[in-house]
């Protein structure tokens, strides 16, 4: 797509004009005439917002794109949609780094001889595949096509691109097929498929490792969906998992459970509920009480609270599901979820996840076996890195050589890609078309947001030239094609379709809970493609399987037990891009994983309190571990408070090609190492970016479950010094009186504030990155964060306090009324706006880092060098704010310019503000609704209702900083760790 | 050479030339030693620029600051600079007004150490600033946009005190000199005899001259003398009226004063006495003038000593955990080494001077300062880098690690300062030679 074309489209979709392009009958240049120069609905300066699809994991979230003069620079979830509802995950916020990554492939590829690759023209890369092709079929070699999840039209298009040219199509590769999940719930309702949760219908929600927040299905999706459920007040979410994630952190309950025994666990709760455990007597509490290490307490109010539940809704998943006991795990979630009767109300099996054609390890397993007999001539993998995520043992790096030639689609390079003999170049998802179909019932539109960075295609036009090059018919292009299938589906695409970018279908209903299901069914897509999944070692829909628990529910791991977990910033490593600038940063390198503090490095948590010195460190103890063959590289050992003992925890994109086996019934892969060994290593540099576990008695969040000893009534007292106020903080102006020279601040209409609801806040980091990207802020490096100079201006502090609790609040700066950075600064580049905002006006700042220093909450940051903007990172800068030179000091603004563009609107108009109609980058993002922004002179504003709790405290209150912004405690939590709590 | 106070006898006229001559001395005849000092001066001084210069342009990540310790050596610097520019205006105004006797041996190179001071510690603001290209924004200057510097932050009443300081420094050093320049106008030749010349501003000695000039020194003494106050003060509001925990307290302003004058002495001592020895001036500077000295040393050491009990004290009894923490901090913290070498430094090893055998010893004497002056630097250092590496935000934590440019420009302080210092002794009498001729009346 040119420059041309995306300005009409761009204008059209946002003018709302009657027709798209494609399906005008006036011709291009007329079209030009009447956009030039200035395209109806196109103000240069203005910003244009386009419904896309994001593409960065399979959930598939609805984004809207910010676009101004023909760049897009942000990416905000679609309010409204049915998946995410207007937010956006850390990584969605992260992927416009992909498309600006200055390292993407920028034209087709070959691979030279000595391993270099040259680049050649789109026709000599259809000519070698298509060759190729050919010598396949004559040679009796068969040519396959390996992709990851992909759904909609696309999955309909190579299916036939497939068939017209005999390739066979893999079944898709995704580690987290959630493949035991599905046979489970095979076995227990009769679908082979993850039905929508419905968590905010539940009154109780009980999560057995599924890491809802982070990788698990549709991470988004679950964090509004909790977010609204305890705006019920009624809603109680406990946790179970045998090692620390930021569920555990934001659950109400956390329960850690020896690793491996989550079934015994879960079979107690059924028999408790009137079910049976095939194969096994009564289980004993006293016997979970020791086998799962839980206290006689907690399950008991466990029971109790599932008792009181109206609607309670059990999730097993994670990597509770990818052990020995995997699928006993997983079948006797879905049996309890079944015996408590409320299975339809929380479960909706007609709007299934679209995961038919996604296949497990086994089916991996099979194929690989082929790749390395030699059976496979021709191997075209898109957007996916066997590589990396295939276990050792299936031998795919060397499989993958004995191919004869292999083809990569890609944005950018991966372990994969580097061994590919053709690369083709694919374009973002930013700007391409195509559709996706993430459940039952909701196709969403991708459509390109701005014109094309390089010489790159969308898959689809890709497979569709290849098409061609075979003298194949052909449609016209991709998005012909998609626009016909759409239309094929009774729902052609339609303006308001492109605006809303999704369109929500009657899904057929499926299949009632009895008897296996035939075909995910509804979806004339999926049984298309389902059809074609010839080489899958299972048939598509097997019998389901016979689970007996007669050999036990534990999975017995004995000793020092590693596991490994999704990977909330890099998924399965998907979005762990290469280095983008001279700084050798990455975007989601750049925000510290919430738990652990660390943002570059690569690292193993072992229980354990404090870091050597327990403040800043500059290197860890580097440890080598040994799994089965394999000698992983060395790894970082990090302290990690309140992980179980004998738990080592890793996250699974650390590893390469992780050798630890494969559940032969599901085809998950196993995640558990028991009876590790390891062996030390030195020291290793690795950014922790966290001074202290603990707050050390401050009260920056109030610890408010009553928590027994002597030690933690101390600790509590120590909180109460500090002033923490359990009711709602002083309006500005209404502190007591006091000497000063200066008159108090005028705010008038405006005064901005925002009310955090720490109860809600999941660390999910979400807005971590919406704020690096809306505010153009530089990305560092590792050096600079191993001496201590992030530049991030919101970041999520980990607590590990009280009994044996964790807790998140994102800090940021607080706008204190009484600000101290302000007086100090000779210049007055850090001033007081009359809307009662601490501004920082960039060229006036000499640098004396006065400020910083005397900024109680450390949310200042200095620019220490000039930081480039590599081409094309270039294009992503927000237009609105100043990019910061080097000297210069820089802060949180509340994001001035949006209150800018958002008063001058109002003024426009000739009114005020309207309630939430500015929103921060951090507000907007967050999936968990936990930031509410607003004007504190209006009393009605949501924020300042949010506010009206005695949950209301302020950070470090007795300083008299009178911040802006207010806090909501987390009150309910409790916590409880099976083997001694760290 | 016999002491002065020995030469009982022989004429007045011949003593005068013969401190003269004594004086004069040094200026005339430099020593290999003499330029071996000086080049070495000179080439930390230029290792100063250098980096410096590197620094602004490449940016301050050179030196080793980060999030939570925005200032470290450069300000540890300029405080420990001002302090020791503290003890020139003591000795020459204070101790003028109180007609101390032995202040006449040391004041004009105490004066001229005031002034190298200041200008040393005035370079600091500068290179710690991260746009020093913008330095004249802290100034009050009329411009068209009419934006003034903000008067209530402590920078801009830094800018002021030091200039003032360094103003009135300059002016009283200055006539202070005359008289003796007007000597050294009539013992030189040449082109250096036309300098004196004109910088002696026509200098008789007459006492028509006298009357009035005895007046004005009496009187910029009196006004220089709240300086020694007010400059230390300014200077110790940087912290005090901060936030930070182990800054925000009421104490700094005497503290920082009393602990000016330590260190100012001590740096006096260790130029002094080796000055004394090199330039052959044992004659007029006795063994009685430095333990006068001492002294001071020990009662400003005294109250430093207490300072430093105040401030746990209130920190505990406060039962603030910020500064509670803080103090922990200090004492068992990352960089507690440095706080317990200062105590030793700044309260344990000054004791010393209570013994007379101790003080009347010149080289434990100079090694003493040595010792002062190491502790006092290191007290600035803990007080701005522990501080800041502590505040109230756990998660901000963080620690200061030093890096070449900190060293090279630290060390290019001290070389600066010699280097001015070594020069002033070449070129301009190191005593007063009219106040000594006065006092051996
Ligand atoms: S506040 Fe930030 S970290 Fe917390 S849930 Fe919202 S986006 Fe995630
Ligand atoms: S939080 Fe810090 S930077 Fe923000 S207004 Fe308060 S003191 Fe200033």
């Amino acid at each position: 797509m040119n420059r041309r074309d995306f300005i009409k489209t761009a204008g059209l979709t946002a003018a709302g004009a009657s027709l798209l392009p494609g399906c005008t009958p006036v011709g291009d240049d007329k079209f030009e005439q009447a956009l030039y120069p200035a395209p109806e609905g196109i103000i240069p300066g203005e910003p244009i917002y386009l419904s896309t699809t994001c593409m960065e994991c399979p959930a598939n979230c609805g984004v809207s794109a910010k676009n101004v003069d023909g760049r897009t620079i942000k990416l905000e979830g679609i309010i409204g949609h049915p998946i995410n509802d207007g937010g956006l995950c850390v990584r969605g916020q992260a992927t416009i780094t992909r498309l600006y990554h200055p390292k993407r492939y920028k034209s087709p590829m070959r691979r030279t001889r000595n391993g270099d690759f040259d680049a050649i023209t789109w026709e000599e890369a259809y000519r070698s595949v298509w060759s190729a092709l050919q010598t396949d079929k004559s040679g009796g070699r068969s040519s396959v096509y390996l992709s990851s999840r992909t759904t909609g039209s696309l999955s309909t298009f190579i299916d036939r691109f497939c068939a017209a040219l005999g390739v066979s199509r893999l079944p898709e590769l995704e580690v987290f097929s959630h493949s035991a999940v599905r046979q489970a719930n095979q076995t227990v309702f009769g679908h082979k498929a993850i039905p929508t949760y419905k968590i905010d219908r539940a009154d109780f929600l009980l999560t057995v490792g599924a890491d809802l927040l982070e990788t698990f299905v549709s991470p988004v999706e679950h964090a509004t969906k909790i977010s609204k459920g305890k705006d019920t007040g009624s809603f109680w979410w406990t946790h179970v998992e045998p090692h620390i994630s930021i569920e555990a952190m934001s659950a109400d309950t956390r329960l850690a459970c020896k690793p491996g025994t989550e079934a015994v666990l879960l079979g107690y709760l059924l028999q408790q509920f009137g079910g049976s455990v095939s194969g096994q007597g009564p289980i004993e509490a006293s016997s979970v009480v020791e086998q799962v290490g839980l206290s006689e307490e907690s399950l008991t109010k466990l029971v109790q609270r599932m008792r009181e539940a109206r609607r309670p809704l059990v999730i097993a998943g994670g990597v509770s599901v990818q052990h020995e006991k995997g699928l006993e795990v997983a079948v006797l979630a879905a049996q309890l979820q079944k015996q408590l009767g409320s299975a339809a109300e929380v479960m909706d099996f007609n709007s299934a996840y679209n995961y038919d054609n996604v296949g497990s390890l086994l089916d991996a397993e099979v194929w690989t076996k082929k790749l390395n007999a030699g059976e496979i001539g021709v191997i075209f993998v898109s957007k996916t890195d066997p590589a990396l995520t295939l276990p050792k043992p299936l031998g795919f790096a060397e499989g993958f050589k004995k191919a004869t030639l292999r083809v990569g689609l890609s944005e950018i390079s991966n372990k994969t890609l580097d061994e590919c003999d053709i690369i083709l170049p694919l374009s973002h998802f930013l700007e391409s078309w195509g559709d996706a179909e993430p459940r039952k019932g909701l196709r969403t539109i991708i459509q390109p947001t701005r014109e094309q960075l390089f010489n790159t295609k969308s898959e689809g036009d890709i497979l569709l030239d290849l098409l061609q090059t075979a003298g194949k018919p052909r449609p016209k292009n991709f998005r012909a094609f998609i626009e016909s299938e759409w239309a094929r589906l009774g729902t052609p695409l339609t303006p308001d379709i492109m605006k809303a970018g999704f369109v929500a279908t009657a899904a057929a209903a499926a299949k009632p809970a009895a008897g296996p299901a035939t075909g995910a069914g509804a979806s004339p897509v999926a049984a298309g493609a389902a059809a074609s999944v010839a080489a899958s070692a299972t048939p598509p829909h097997p019998a389901p399987l016979q689970v007996s628990f007669a050999d036990g529910l534990s999975a017995q791991l004995e000793g020092d037990v590693l596991v490994v977990t999704p990977s909330l910033r890099f998924y399965d490593g998907r979005s762990r891009l290469l280095p983008l600038n001279a700084q050798g940063a990455t975007l989601l390198e750049e925000i510290p994983e919430p738990v652990s503090t660390i943002s570059y490095g690569e690292w193993i948590s072992v229980r354990g309190w404090q870091d050597v010195t327990g403040e800043f460190v500059r290197g860890l103890d580097q440890i080598e571990i040994t799994l089965g063959e394999t000698r992983l590289q060395p790894l970082a050992l990090k302290l990690q408070p309140r992980l179980p003992d004998s738990v080592y925890m890793v996250e699974r994109p650390f590893l390469v090609a992780p050798d630890l086996g494969i559940d032969r019934r599901t085809g998950e892969p196993i995640s558990f190492s028991p009876n590790l060994k390891w062996r030390g290593a030195g020291i290793i540099p690795v950014a922790v970016m966290s001074g202290s576990p603990s707050q050390e008695g401050r009260g920056i969040i109030p610890n408010a479950v009553e928590t027994p000893g002597e030690e933690a009534a101390a600790h509590h007292k120590s909180q109460r010094m500090d002033g923490i106020v359990a009711s709602e903080p002083e309006l500005p102006g209404e502190h007591e009186e006091r000497l000063t020279l200066y008159p108090e601040h005028v705010h008038q209409p405006y005064r901005w504030g925002m009310t955090i609801d720490l109860d809600k806040c999941t660390g999910c980091s979400a807005c971590v990155a919406a704020c690096y990207v809306e505010n153009n802020i530089p990305l560092v490096g590792k050096d600079a964060h191993l001496n201590g100079r992030e530049m991030s201006w919101i970041r999520i502090e980990p607590y590990f306090d009280g009994e044996a609790r964790g807790d998140f609040i994102p800090m940021l700066c607080q706008q204190c009324d009484s600000a101290p950075c302000e007086p100090v600064c000779p210049v007055y580049a850090a001033y007081h706006n009359p809307d009662g905002l601490n501004g920082q006006i960039y060229n006036r700042c000499v640098g004396t880092r006065y400020c910083a220093n005397n900024c109680p909450y450390k949310v200042r940051r200095f620019n220490w060098i000039n930081y480039e903007w590599e081409s094309p990172l270039d294009q992503m800068i927000n237009p609105e704010v100043s990019v910061r030179g080097r000297g210069v000091m820089e802060k949180c603004t509340f994001c001035v310019q949006r209150i800018r563009a958002g008063k001058d609107h109002a003024k426009d108009e000739n009114r005020l503000v309207r309630d939430g109609e500015i929103q921060p980058a951090c507000v907007q993002t967050c999936p968990s609704d936990a930031i509410q922004f607003g004007n504190m002179l209006d009393e009605n504003s949501k924020m300042m209702q949010a506010r009206k709790t005695d949950r209301a405290y302020r950070v470090f209150e007795s300083l008299g900083t009178e911040p802006a912004v207010t806090y909501l405690a987390d009150v309910t939590k409790e916590d409880e760790v099976s083997i001694g709590n760290a | 050479m016999a002491t002065l106070e020995q030469h009982g006898h022989g004429s007045i006229l011949e003593r005068h030339e013969e401190i003269e001559r004594a004086v004069l001395a040094p200026m005339l005849k430099p020593t290999k030693w003499y330029f071996f000092g000086l080049v070495l001066a000179l080439l930390a001084f230029t290792g100063l620029l250098v980096t410096w210069v590197h620094m602004i342009f490449s940016g301050m990540h050179l030196s080793g600051k980060n999030n939570p310790v925005g200032w470290a050596l450069y300000i540890t610097n300029f405080v420990f600079w001002v302090g020791i520019a503290h003890s020139g205006t003591l000795i020459s105004a204070v101790l003028y007004l109180f007609r101390a006797r032995f202040r006449s041996r040391f004041n004009r190179a105490a004066e001229a150490m005031t002034l190298f001071a200041v200008m040393v510690a005035g370079l600091f603001p500068l290179i710690h600033l991260g746009r020093v290209w913008f330095f004249y924004y802290l100034m009050p200057y009329p411009n068209q946009r009419q934006i003034w510097p903000n008067f209530r932050s402590p920078l801009v009443w830094d800018v002021f005190a030091v200039s003032t300081y360094f103003t009135v420094s300059v002016i009283f050093w200055y006539m202070g000199l005359v008289p003796d320049l007007a000597i050294a106008r009539r013992r030189t030749t040449g082109i250096a005899r036309w300098v004196y010349r004109v910088l002696s501003l026509g200098w008789s000695g007459s006492s028509t001259q006298w009357r009035p000039y005895n007046k004005l020194y009496g009187l910029l003494a009196c006004f220089a003398t709240p300086l020694v106050v007010s400059v230390h003060s300014v200077v110790s509001w940087d912290f005090a009226m901060g936030i930070v925990p182990g800054w925000h307290t009421t104490i700094f302003p005497p503290y920082f004063v009393a602990g000016a004058i330590f260190s100012g002495c001590a740096m006096v001592l260790t130029i002094m006495i080796p000055m004394r020895k090199w330039f052959k001036l044992e004659s007029l500077i006795t063994i009685e003038h430095i333990e006068s000295l001492a002294q001071m040393l020990l009662l400003t050491s005294m109250i430093v000593a207490y300072s430093y009990i105040i401030e746990l004290g209130m920190a505990f009894y406060s039962g603030n955990i910020f500064e509670r923490a803080q103090f922990m901090y200090r004492m068992g913290g990352y960089y507690a080494t440095l706080y317990w070498i200062m105590i030793i430094c700044n309260c344990v090893i000054p004791l010393s001077i209570f013994w007379r055998k101790a003080r009347r010893n010149l080289t434990w004497m100079f090694f003493l300062s040595i010792f002062v002056n190491i502790g006092m630097f290191l007290e600035r250092f803990n007080i701005i880098v522990q501080s800041l590496s502590h505040e109230f935000e756990p998660y901000a934590w963080g620690r200061y690690h030093l890096t070449y440019t900190d060293v090279f420009i630290t060390i290019g302080a001290f070389g600066m300062f010699f280097m001015l210092f070594l020069l002033f002794a070449k070129t301009l009498p190191v005593l007063p030679i009219w106040e000594v001729k006065e006092e051996t009346h």
